[in-house]
């Protein structure tokens, strides 16, 4: 592990910023106080929802670079990438009632990064350093405990953003060629490759599954900057939602499939906004001078999670949903 | 066109902390030569024999270099062409800058509104597109002659500044600045020796600044580092454990570390729990931000020069590399998810804590990579090296803000206006330290290379 982070690490002058507890290590009783009171705000935000719009709810309060939140056992817990060290990035899982914080592959020494789960929980796909400059995607089997590995090269290679048909069966994710990025899609046995998006010169990225299983929302610079699409599964249909001077990235289905979330830095800074999965009713989620990005919808469609920057913290928050 | 000086440097080497090689281990189970290395480490810098050449009134008390080391694309942040075709230009969109027909990448929203308060070289150019060597230029003015660079600029300033409470060169990293195949050979004194090496540390981000070389003091937490007797103590006890031989090398080492590390004026600047938690903050929770906070706190105790180092590895990859500027993939999303906010933010608190705090009259401050990014998007949606055009950022210290020196072309991908090279940046960066050109031609460094007298 790199240095400055305990384990042996000693020659150190100070270390003024709280950090979160590592795996195993005894809390103090003011600790667990902090974590009771946590525990109580986040059982009252679930139940009755914030006292006012716009109010949230500070999950994490470690600071550290975050990236990638995913709900998991019906939003019981929170799965992301958080940078631990300047050399590697973990996945870890939060119980959001509690505020526990654990690695979920305790054993990886390599950044993971970019999950995705189906619906069971069964399938987690992720990216993970393998070399200099080269990725992989796993397609980790968590009940038979196997890994599926798609390799886009030996040299360097690049995939990202992958996401599990809810369906059942396959995964997508954007994949370079030649000219621009693609969006691809092959199975479970990182077989039966098919190219969703062949014919644009554009950079496609951020691939998100309605929930149904039948659109897959995504990103694209096809018509200059990054905006938002949205076409079949098959790759069908492909329509543009949004038209805006500025990147808008990180599409999020609601729950009943009927709005997507998304970042945008139309406004000049890093916003969540919300709008219906045509492109009509755009509304503006955040309004904060620092990062407001990744963007989830809780199970429950009632409220949205965010890694949001403030006082150049990034923590994870959990806000109201759009009506 | 300026050339690097074609003389060799014939300087004569100042004397090297000899620290010789031993393969034994001593009872913590540290090799002596690890540790000889590390009490060198620790004391390069300190009891430099000064200049005997005084030079001019320096106009910068300190120079801080942000090195973005990697190479970030000209592009994608300081130069954007939107109107090149998709397969040069990007996908991201450009913004306005306070400077009058300058427009940044979208995702430097803060130093475009801080544009009027640096200037921007359009037009550096490198000689190699290697990290490595070009690295090396960037930092030392002129390639190897012949298997040996010439010392870095932070070397010739510590040279000629001398001793100081503080070490006069200070780089931020874990170790020295590497690619995966070797560490830069221009990143210190070159063929000047070691004892020109910068004194490196390193910052979390959590504001937990380390120094590398104590880490062989084992055991050593922060509470007995800043108590005097337990340091003194530990390094009586390690010099204890070494053979004669090696302790009579170590003394002069031991004398040299004690001197840094049991003053309270050194530890105090590398002590970023005296910030508040709003100047930290400010920052933002990143190592390359509480470095640059740092760096801050080593301006106001006059350190001579500081660089800052984004990563240690230029690369993009498993531990040890981490996260550097070198995206010959996943460029696009680095940009986005991680680098350019990062960036965006701490650059910009700097400037702005330099110039609140009286200091940036006083501090030059020079951001840049070794080279910038290829123009053309590769097969892997990402920017390969580019050496021929990229950007450099200059403020404080007699630098005319707001000034956007040179021209690229249509593509980002050659000057159109004269090339800025990198013995014109050292050259100026010296210019501004007080070392002139009469200074320089008698150390033998960057002789007849022109300042760059568009930024002044």
């Amino acid at each position: 592990m790199g240095e400055g982070r305990g384990e042996g690490d000693r020659s150190t002058f100070g270390s003024p910023h709280p950090n979160p507890l590592p795996p195993g290590e005894k809390e103090s009783g003011a600790d667990a106080v902090l974590r009771f009171v946590f525990a109580i705000a986040v059982t009252i935000l679930c139940v009755a929802g914030p006292a006012s719009a716009g109010e949230s709810v500070r999950l994490t309060h470690d600071g550290r670079l975050k990236r990638d939140p995913r709900f998991v056992h019906g939003g019981e817990q929170i799965v992301y990438s958080v940078v631990e060290s300047p050399t590697i990035m973990r996945l870890v899982r939060l119980e959001v009632a509690s505020g526990k914080i654990t690695r979920l592959y305790p054993q990886a020494a390599t950044s993971q990064f970019e999950s995705s789960f189906s619906p069971d929980e069964r399938y987690h796909a992720f990216v993970e350093f393998r070399g200099v400059t080269n990725v992989k995607l796993v397609i980790r089997d968590t009940r038979d405990n196997r890994d599926v590995i798609f390799d886009p090269g030996s040299d360097r290679a690049h995939l990202g953003n992958p996401c599990l048909d809810p369906r059942g069966g396959r995964v997508v994710f954007s994949l370079p060629r030649t000219v621009g990025q693609q969006i691809v899609s092959i199975d479970l046995e990182a077989q039966d490759r098919r190219d969703l998006t062949p014919h644009t010169d554009g950079i496609d990225d951020w691939t998100a599954f309605s929930p149904d299983g039948r659109r897959i929302a995504f990103g694209s610079s096809r018509d200059g900057d990054f905006e938002i699409y949205v076409m079949q599964a098959d790759g069908a249909d492909p329509r543009r939602l949004t038209a805006s001077l500025g990147l808008d990235m990180r599409p999020a289905w609601s729950p009943d499939g009927r709005q997507l979330a998304f970042t945008s830095m139309r406004d000049g800074n890093y916003e969540i906004y919300a709008m219906n999965s045509d492109g009509s009713n755009l509304r503006r989620l955040t309004n904060h001078p620092e990062r407001d990005d990744f963007a989830q919808w809780h199970p429950d469609g009632k409220h949205l999670l965010t890694i949001s920057e403030r006082d150049g913290a990034f923590d994870l928050y959990l806000v109201d949903a759009p009506k | 066109m300026d050339l690097p000086p074609k003389r060799p440097p014939q300087f004569a080497a100042q004397p090297v902390l000899e620290i010789g090689g031993f393969a034994a281990r001593d009872c913590q189970g540290l090799t002596r030569r690890a540790f000889l290395q590390a009490g060198a480490l620790t004391v390069g810098g300190l009891a430099l024999p000064k200049s005997v050449l005084a030079g001019e009134p320096a106009k910068a008390r300190s120079i801080v270099l942000v090195w973005l080391w990697g190479g970030p694309s000209q592009l994608d942040t300081f130069d954007p062409k939107p109107h090149a075709p998709a397969s040069y230009r990007g996908p991201f969109a450009t913004i306005c800058t306070r400077t009058p027909g300058i427009r940044f990448c979208e995702l430097l929203p803060r130093l475009a509104q801080r544009s009027d308060r640096f200037s921007l070289v359009r037009t550096n150019r490198n000689l190699s597109a290697d990290h490595l060597v070009g690295g090396s230029i960037a930092l030392c003015g002129a390639p190897a002659q012949p298997t040996q660079y010439p010392p870095n600029f932070g070397s010739i300033v510590a040279r000629h500044r001398g001793d100081a409470a503080l070490p006069p060169f200070i780089s931020m990293s874990r170790g020295p600045v590497a690619d995966g195949r070797a560490p830069m050979e221009g990143y210190g004194g070159g063929v000047w020796g070691k004892a020109y090496d910068p004194f490196l540390v390193s910052c979390s981000e959590d504001g937990e600044v380390a120094v590398p070389a104590l880490k062989l003091l084992d055991g050593l937490s922060p509470e007995r580092l800043f108590d005097r007797a337990t340091l003194v103590s530990e390094l009586n006890a390690k010099r204890r454990a070494l053979d004669a031989v090696s302790a009579r090398r170590w003394t002069e080492s031991h004398a040299r570390a004690q001197a840094l590390l049991t003053s309270a004026d050194a530890r105090g600047a590398l002590d970023l729990s005296r910030e508040t938690a709003e100047q930290r903050s400010r920052y933002g929770h990143t190592s390359f931000g509480q470095s640059c906070l740092l760096a801050r706190r080593l301006v106001e105790a006059e350190v001579p020069y500081i660089q800052v180092n984004w990563s240690q590895y230029v690369e993009l990859g498993p531990p040890p590399y981490g996260f550097g500027w070198d995206t010959h993939a996943h460029h696009f999303n680095m940009m986005a998810d991680r680098h350019l906010p990062i960036f965006d933010r701490a650059f910009a608190a700097f400037i702005d804590d330099l110039s609140e705090r009286g200091l940036l009259s006083s501090t030059l401050v020079v951001c840049m990579g070794e080279f910038g990014r290829t123009p053309k998007i590769n097969n892997l949606a990402s920017r390969d090296h580019w050496p021929d055009c990229y950007c450099s950022l200059w403020t404080g210290a007699g630098i005319v803000p707001g000034r956007v020196i040179g021209e690229s072309d249509a593509r980002a991908e050659q000057p159109r206006t004269e090339p800025i090279f990198p013995s014109m940046v050292g050259a100026t960066m010296l210019e501004q330290a007080g070392i002139n050109s009469a200074v320089r031609a008698e150390l033998r460094v960057l002789e007849g290379v022109r300042v760059i007298h568009e930024l002044l």
